[in-house]
């Protein structure tokens, strides 16, 4: 497509800024110089993907071997889809304008269950085979990463490997073998996969197993077809975070995105352990970044990109060690710059005023709190270790700083909750309220608002409850209702997600490699977009999964058995399932369990090694 | 630390330069070349407050409990239209000279939005009347050279003296009107450029009484003439748009 072409076609569609590319920051490599070139795919809009912080990482990491090239690509939206299948345009990387088949490889960042139409729909728009098995020597290799690949089962058939874990030294290990073989001549597709599979850790290639199932449709076994390859795929870290390559020039959207900031991660990893929560299992052992660097890295970005809002990015930003240290060597530069800080993930029991006077985030009316449960009891099962008194507390730091709008983050349908549980949820938005009468510096001419947000609750993998049951519909609806029924303030907001996404992603997050039919069959059905409330259509997919003889109820809405082989036990990252039985165990006794740094429970994560965590040394 | 990194950038940190005892306003002239025509207006303000920034240009700062930096842009440009005179005007506090402000800023832009020119201007936007455009335009019609030589003289008589009005509908914010665009149009002369390409130089209505997108030039041809039907093959019927310069009411350069 020459110039005129292009403009003539990106005039023709909305946001055509999202195609052009051209954006300040990219990174233009002469195609007769590398050896392997990388389309690094993201399954969602323009705005979404070019904020994600990971892409960034890798897509540096990538480019610094002056062989390899790196480019991205996103999903055009539908308006985009239909000029390119009716001037017959296969989808192409922004840098280059390269159709995706002219790669040696195409990388997907699987951030969340709901995106996998995505995936196909995007490798359909590059007119290349969906499954692996059907993808010849010319084609590219498709491979995997990110969050969703801890149990990457239902997208199995699709992907000719997956990285499991992180990527910043595992990725350019495998785009280094590939030009390895290649230059020596010993490449071809499989013996590539099985040389990765055998040789680089963290490398998953799902064609190397055969998966059996028992009469009851639960896993028999999973079995390498070689026996040089694990028999389990060892999540892979970087260790020491300080060191780990990190982009000091950032490409620079023209136009808007969802969050158009300064990034930088304080940590990976959270040391608390909430039995719901996938990120604080899969991302252990916990390993901070420390302030010097993190100080080092937000400056540099900010004067290569020109950003006045930077924001600190971890799992939970208030149990970084060195926060003190580390806001006050930012703040030394970053007011002077009218830069603004923002620390997301604030937990109540660590907010206070100093904090908050140092946070721009925090200067705005609202602030937000993730209680998710509300009652003690129920707090205690999900092991959040947090006491009323801290909400409170917290609470009343910002109604006496002349905030009025408070944000409260709950979850329903979580093991053992009884109608108590959920009626404690507008119990404890109502006592917040009260607070702020209560409170003598309050700001008197504003009233509170307190708005509680209600998610169902979705079992997923590596988790101490992955063997729980899902509510069924019927069951979301019915408490959805309650809580609005127990809801009697008027000052207290009351929003709840809906219930018909939960379900899907409750199905998809633990699904096994049998749901790869029914995906080949929404891409052909036309799905994408499902993480967009205006494409998702439940009905769309109860037919779908009818019709291609898949239960859905079999996968959400069943309790587990402990002694089951589940689809992601061929994934090790790092967590021992005896630490998670333990800790299903403690949470039926509404146990506690301490957090890391109090006192090491014994996951089995420090065998993965790391440099500033808290784990003992193995 | 601060003044070891801006070594490192080959540039003075602005916190080291002078302030002034009053804040000045300096135009900077730009093209928007390429891949930016596909950006808006919006996009090329948020844009700039972060190239200022990087930049390192002593922007001045609103007093207020919001600070922000003021910045104006000149003549809102119609995406999809390419651009080598884009503007806008900066407050500046600190000393700095204007060949200063086009390197740093040239140092942090792309070769598709190259700095020109920076200077302190004597005019307003408001002054602006005119706006000049290059219209390439790629079609069938005039792939023999008969036929681009009659598609000339086509489009030139469709503009030129005692032509007949060409009433368009023009929408804004008030509402969609019937307008003769030809009330709008200072001149319009096409010429051949190439084989099958014709080149049309468009001097219309620009500024804020009074506007002409140069896509209604494109719409009064498709609708006379039929060239660039609807649902074409972008490779056989084809048109890009270049702004060039403004003009004032009295028919002077506005710079």
């Amino acid at each position: 497509m020459n110039s005129n072409q292009k403009r003539m076609l990106l005039t023709s569609v909305s946001k055509p800024g999202r195609y052009a590319g051209g954006e300040y920051g990219q990174i233009i490599k002469d195609k007769d110089d590398v050896k392997a070139r990388f389309a690094f795919c993201f399954p969602d809009s323009y705005e979404i993907g070019m904020s994600n912080l990971g892409i960034r990482i890798l897509y540096h990491c990538l480019n610094l071997h002056p062989d390899i090239w790196c480019e991205r690509v996103y999903a055009p939206w539908v308006d985009m889809q239909d000029k390119m299948r009716e001037l017959d345009i296969p989808l192409s990387a922004l840098e280059s304008g390269d159709a995706l088949g002219e790669f040696d490889f195409v990388g997907f960042s699987l951030q969340y269950e709901m995106c996998y139409t995505t995936v196909l729909n995007m490798l359909d728009l590059a007119k290349l085979p969906l499954l692996s098995k059907d993808r010849d020597e010319d084609c590219p290799l498709v491979i995997g990463g990110g969050p969703c690949v801890y149990n990457p089962e239902p997208v199995a058939d699709f992907f000719d490997l997956f990285n499991i874990g992180e990527g910043e030294e595992m990725l350019p290990e495998i785009v280094r073998l590939y030009i390895k073989m290649k230059d020596e001549g010993t490449y071809t597709r499989s013996a590539f996969l099985h040389e990765a599979a055998r040789t680089i850790p963290g490398v998953y290639v799902p064609s190397l197993f055969d998966v059996n199932y028992n009469a009851d449709g639960t896993i028999a076994a999973y079995t390498p077809v070689y026996d040089d390859i694990p028999t389990r795929v060892v999540k892979r870290i970087v260790t020491d975070l300080d060191k780990a390559p990190f982009p000091d020039k950032v490409v620079m959207p023209y136009i808007e995105t969802v969050q158009d900031r300064i990034t930088v991660e304080t940590a990976r990893g959270c040391i608390r352990g909430c039995r719901f929560c996938q990120a604080g299992i899969v991302y252990r052992p916990v390993r901070e970044k420390s302030a010097d660097v993190i100080d080092c890295q937000a400056r540099n970005i900010f004067e290569s990109s020109g950003y006045e809002e930077l924001s600190l990015s971890s799992l939970s930003i208030s149990d970084y060690t060195d926060i003190d240290n580390l806001t006050d060597k930012l703040l030394s530069w970053t007011d002077r710059n009218m830069v603004s800080l923002n620390l997301p993930s604030l937990r109540a029991d660590s907010f206070t005023k100093e904090l908050m006077d140092k946070v721009a985030s925090v200067r705005s009316s609202s602030l937000t709190f993730a209680p998710e449960a509300g009652t003690q009891r129920m707090r205690d099962v999900i092991n959040k270790n947090l006491y009323e008194d801290d909400l409170m507390r917290a609470v009343n730091v910002a109604f006496s700083a002349g905030k009025n709008q408070v944000k409260l983050y709950f979850m329903q349908g979580l093991p053992t909750e009884t109608d108590e549980d959920l009626r404690g949820i507008p119990e404890l938005a109502h006592r917040v309220v009260s607070a702020y009468y209560q409170n003598p510096n309050r700001n008197k001419a504003k009233p509170p608002q307190v708005t509680i947000s209600v998610s169902p609750f979705i079992p997923k993998p590596f988790t101490p409850f992955q063997w729980e049951r899902q509510d069924t519909m019927e069951e979301m609806r019915r408490k959805q209702e309650f809580v609005g029924e127990c809801n009697t303030d008027r000052k207290v907001r009351y929003t709840h997600h809906d219930p018909e996404v939960c379900h899907i992603e409750g199905v998809l997050a633990r699904g096994d490699r049998r749901l790869g039919a029914a995906l080949l069959e929404a891409c052909h059905r036309g799905f994408k977009f499902d993480a967009w409330t205006e494409f998702f259509d439940y009905s769309k997919w109860m037919a779908l999964f009818a019709d291609t003889g898949i239960d859905p109820a079999f996968y959400a809405n069943r309790e587990w058995g402990l002694d089951e082989v589940l689809p992601w036990d061929v994934i090790d990252c790092g967590v021992s399932k005896e630490f998670l039985k333990r800790e299903r165990a403690r949470a039926y006794e509404s146990t506690t369990t301490p957090n890391c740094r109090e006192k090491c429970s014994g996951c089995g994560a420090n065998k993965l090694g790391g440099k500033r965590s808290c784990c003992p040394k193995k | 630390m601060l003044s070891e990194k801006v070594m490192k950038r080959g540039r003075i940190s602005k916190f080291d330069r002078p302030l002034l005892s009053e804040p000045v306003t300096v135009r900077v002239v730009f093209e928007k070349r390429g891949n930016l025509q596909f950006f808006s207006h919006l996009d090329l303000q948020r844009t700039w407050q972060k190239v200022l920034v990087r930049a390192s240009i002593p922007m001045w700062y609103t007093k207020g409990f919001n600070p922000h930096s003021k910045i104006v842009f000149g003549i809102p440009l119609p995406v999809g239209s390419e651009s080598v005179c884009e503007m806008v005007d900066l407050r500046i506090d600190r000393l700095i000279r204007t060949d200063e402000i086009k390197d740093q800023l040239n140092a942090e832009l792309t070769d598709e939005m190259q700095v020109k020119e920076v200077y302190v201007p004597t005019t307003k936007y408001s002054d602006v009347a005119f706006a000049e455009y290059e219209i390439m335009l790629g079609t069938q019609a005039a792939e023999s050279a008969e036929g681009a030589l009659e598609l000339t003289d086509r489009i030139n008589d469709m503009f030129g003296h005692g032509a007949e009005p060409i009433i368009m509908t023009k929408r804004s914010k008030s509402g969609d009107k019937e307008i003769d665009i030809l009330t709008l149009v200072r001149s319009v002369s096409a010429s051949v450029a190439d084989k099958g390409v014709i080149k049309i130089r468009a001097v219309i209505a620009a500024g804020s009484s009074e506007n002409l997108n140069p896509e209604y030039i494109i719409s009064a041809l498709r609708q006379k003439l039929g060239i660039l039907p609807e649902g074409a093959p972008f490779d056989r019927e084809w048109y890009t748009v270049l702004r060039l310069g403004y003009f004032k009411a009295d028919g002077s350069v506005f710079k």
